[in-house]
């Protein structure tokens, strides 16, 4: 692509992100004069979720530990069907009581068929080829957790499911069409050697060492590891939790739920990306906004939010300096009472060093119930990891 | 690393058509080979890739299904993992047929490490 039209489309992006803050300026302005009841930016900042980002409303990779807010360090991924069982037994004790902490992250397909020929026609232009792709790209997860202090000793459990549809820097497929292109053949050895080892050689016959042999293996891992960062992709999340207040399976009962879906767009062959992604979560248990307390003294202080964010953003740039304009609906309703209000943002990332990258953010947050209208923030970060890879 | 599989034996059809061979794995592969020697050395008559592929035994002194009578054959293929350290059970299957007709089957279940390099020697009688 010429820098002319390069220029061009960053001139769009940005004359579009402006177009939107005018847009934004306008509404507030014709709102100032109406009342402010309950907002996220008159009663409770932090409820605003300014942290909330395209990236935070991707579909997670672990749904069930995202929807309990875990992170756990210790997650069993089992490759075979005796090890899925085990598994699934050590969430059990002897008494059919759930165990605490146990985090099981599983692709059902790799473990009941992970032998199948259609893994090597991965990159087939056929049906069954493109259903062993999505089902290669599903995972299956399961956790539970255990309130830590009294009267909250209820433990809790979540199921979920992704499955990544479309995904066009699949590093599987990457890696297999790479090895497709390695033409190197054996040579047996003369008739009058017969126990002798093959050697190797090219398609004009030219001899390829063993370790020249070995590192057309070794970059087609690396290249297919490096995930190209706006490639195209569709994916597709959902998680259920339940609550058992005394640990038992009898005393289940739903604690609700989360849905992710996201599609981004390779807008340019290397330098720009679309992304559209919403999550709706419902039953979500929250501290009122106008609460003081930590919450944490007894299930009276949360009350049950449900959520929708959906929005878009463009990202452009290099991998080691990037840019972002993301736009965001909120709706919520908490404790019966509803509030939604768009937010917008701005962003840059700049890589410093190897695995440091500083993040730069600009969002701000307009309701029509505000008087103020605009709140910004600017938010940075040192981060490990580059915001530009694929999810 | 190289891995021989034992020595078969094939009896082909002279009046039938060409026989072809197909490969199948759970892994990724490269190109695959069949070869056959003459008197001046080993010749290459299929270079192919793809698995679930039916692929004429076609090439160099290979023409019709007559040419394969006391014929020495060798074919090869590499299947690889896209871990370099972790072992990961390898499935195999190669098959030969002739006008639908089964002719060799061989399967193959190990697991490697990386990758390897699979050849085996026919004998055709």
């Amino acid at each position: 692509m010429n820098m002319l039209t390069a220029s061009r489309r960053l001139l769009l992006i940005w004359s579009l992100a402006l177009l939107g803050h005018y847009l934004v300026a306008q509404t507030q302005a014709t709102n100032t004069n109406k009342t402010s009841t309950s907002d996220c930016i008159t009663t409770d900042a932090s409820t605003c979720d300014l942290n909330a980002t395209i990236t935070d409303i991707s579909p997670p990779d672990s749904p069930a530990f995202s929807l309990l807010g875990l992170s756990p360090t210790n997650v069993n991924k089992p490759n075979s069907p005796a090890e899925l069982a085990s598994s699934v037994l050590n969430a059990f004790d002897d008494n059919g009581h759930f165990q605490s902490g146990t985090a099981v992250d599983v692709v059902p397909f790799l473990v009941f068929k992970g032998k199948s020929f259609s893994l090597g026609q991965y990159t087939d232009g056929t049906m069954t080829a493109a259903a062993t792709r999505v089902l290669s790209r599903s995972s299956v997860s399961f956790a539970t957790t255990k309130g830590t202090s009294t009267p909250d000793t209820a433990v809790r459990l979540a199921l979920g499911f992704r499955s990544t549809l479309i995904d066009s820097g699949d590093p599987r497929a990457g890696f297999q069409t790479c090895v497709h292109d390695i033409n190197v053949h054996l040579v047996p050895p003369p008739q009058e050697k017969p126990a002798a080892q093959p050697t190797l050689a090219d398609a004009q016959n030219n001899p390829v060492s063993d370790a020249d042999f070995r590192q057309m293996f070794t970059d087609c891992r690396t290249k297919s590891g490096n995930k190209i960062w706006n490639a195209n992709s569709v994916v597709v999340a959902g998680a259920l939790s339940w609550i058992s207040t005394d640990g038992s399976t009898s005393s289940l009962k739903s604690n609700g739920s989360a849905f992710w879906g996201s599609a981004s767009w390779n807008m340019t062959t290397d330098w720009a990306q679309l992304i559209v992604s919403a999550r709706r979560q419902t039953g979500q248990q929250v501290v009122p906004p106008t609460s003081t307390s930590s919450g944490t003294t007894g299930t009276d202080s949360y009350m049950i939010q449900d959520s929708t964010v959906a929005g878009g953003a463009v990202k452009f740039g290099r991998s080691d300096f990037n840019g972002t304009v993301t736009g965001l609906y909120i709706g919520k309703r908490t404790g019966g009472r509803p509030d939604s209000y768009p937010e917008f943002g701005f962003g840059v990332e700049k890589k410093l060093v190897n695995s440091l990258y500083l993040e730069l953010n600009y969002r701000y947050d307009v309701t029509q119930k505000s008087v103020s209208g605009v709140l910004a923030n600017i938010k940075w970060s040192f981060s490990q990891q580059p915001k530009l890879k694929t999810h | 690393m190289n891995y021989r599989l034992a020595d078969k034996d094939l009896t082909v059809n002279p009046a039938g058509s060409i026989p072809t061979i197909e490969f199948n794995s759970n892994l990724s592969s490269t190109h695959f080979h069949v070869q056959v020697q003459t008197a001046n050395g080993w010749q290459m008559v299929v270079d192919s890739v793809g698995l679930g592929h039916a692929v004429a035994i076609k090439g160099g002194p290979i023409n019709s299904a007559a040419d394969f009578a006391t014929k020495r054959f060798f074919w090869d293929l590499t299947l690889a993992t896209d871990s370099e350290t972790d072992p990961i059970e390898a499935v195999l299957e190669m098959v030969i047929e002739q006008d639908g007709n089964t002719l060799l089957r061989v399967d193959d279940d190990h697991s490697i490490t990386g990758q390897e390099s699979y050849y085996e020697y026919v004998n055709c009688k």
